[in-house]
């Protein structure tokens, strides 16, 4: 059971994927719109992250800070997150997890919020964190 | 209460704080930012000692996790729906030669 659940989420996975390599979001207009953004005309903090996984498919390391400044950050934390047992138990390290640090999710709470702000001035340069500017 | 030491569980509740993540920036900002909050009461209350606390915040983390999760498929699946029939019934004006 464990082992279909798996294989289905990979072969969901590598469809999403290769859907979000080949079409770009931001000229197909089929991808689904942040409901945040078609109600109040603002960005959310999620907002450009499916313009941010096409530029990420395709190595456009700018294109994805430029869409989501947020999105590299947070897939590298969930990256830390599930490799650092791994790290440890090959390399005999005893690196923490991150997560569950007292602090951690105080920080992401602080960073998304002042994110979620500052993306919405229209003024330089906080419109370059508008996936629009 | 000597007793209390050996009743601790050893490592701290979960606190989905990776389900928190992923749905802030996916789909719902909203269940998302309160996730990030019940995750913060976990590991806050857990380095506090208060572990029923902590136990209890990591509940609400992970319905809110579910939440955040449902509301997403949710909206997904309703515009795979929209989508389906728009493209139907954009077929459908095609074949009419009313497109």
């Amino acid at each position: 059971m464990r082992l279909i659940l798996r294989i289905g989420l990979l072969v969901i996975f590598s469809i999403l994927a290769i859907l979000f390599f080949v079409l770009d979001p931001a000229k197909h207009n089929f991808f689904p719109k942040c409901y945040f953004h078609s109600f109040t005309g603002l960005n959310c903090p999620g907002c450009g992250s499916q313009r941010a996984i096409h530029d990420l498919l395709h190595l456009n390391i700018g294109g994805t800070i430029r869409n989501n400044f947020l999105f590299l950050p947070a897939m590298m934390l969930i990256i830390y997150h599930f490799g650092h047992p791994v790290l440890n138990r090959k390399f005999n390290l005893r690196l923490p997890d991150i997560f569950y640090m007292k602090l951690t999710p105080w920080i992401i709470f602080a960073v998304v919020i002042i994110f979620w702000i500052l993306r919405n001035l229209p003024w330089y340069p906080f419109n370059l964190l508008s996936p629009e500017g | 209460m000597n007793e209390q030491p050996l009743q601790q569980p050893q490592s701290p509740p979960p606190n989905y704080l990776v389900w928190a993540i992923l749905t802030t920036i996916f789909c719902c900002q909203i269940t998302g930012i309160v996730s990030i909050v019940y995750a913060a009461q976990v590991n806050s209350k857990w380095a506090a000692g208060d572990f029923n606390g902590a136990m209890n915040s990591s509940k609400n983390a992970k319905t809110w996790a579910w939440i955040g999760f449902g509301i997403g498929l949710l909206v997904f699946i309703v515009y795979a729906i929209l989508l389906a029939f728009g493209v139907m019934a954009g077929l459908g004006l095609g074949f009419l030669g009313l497109d």
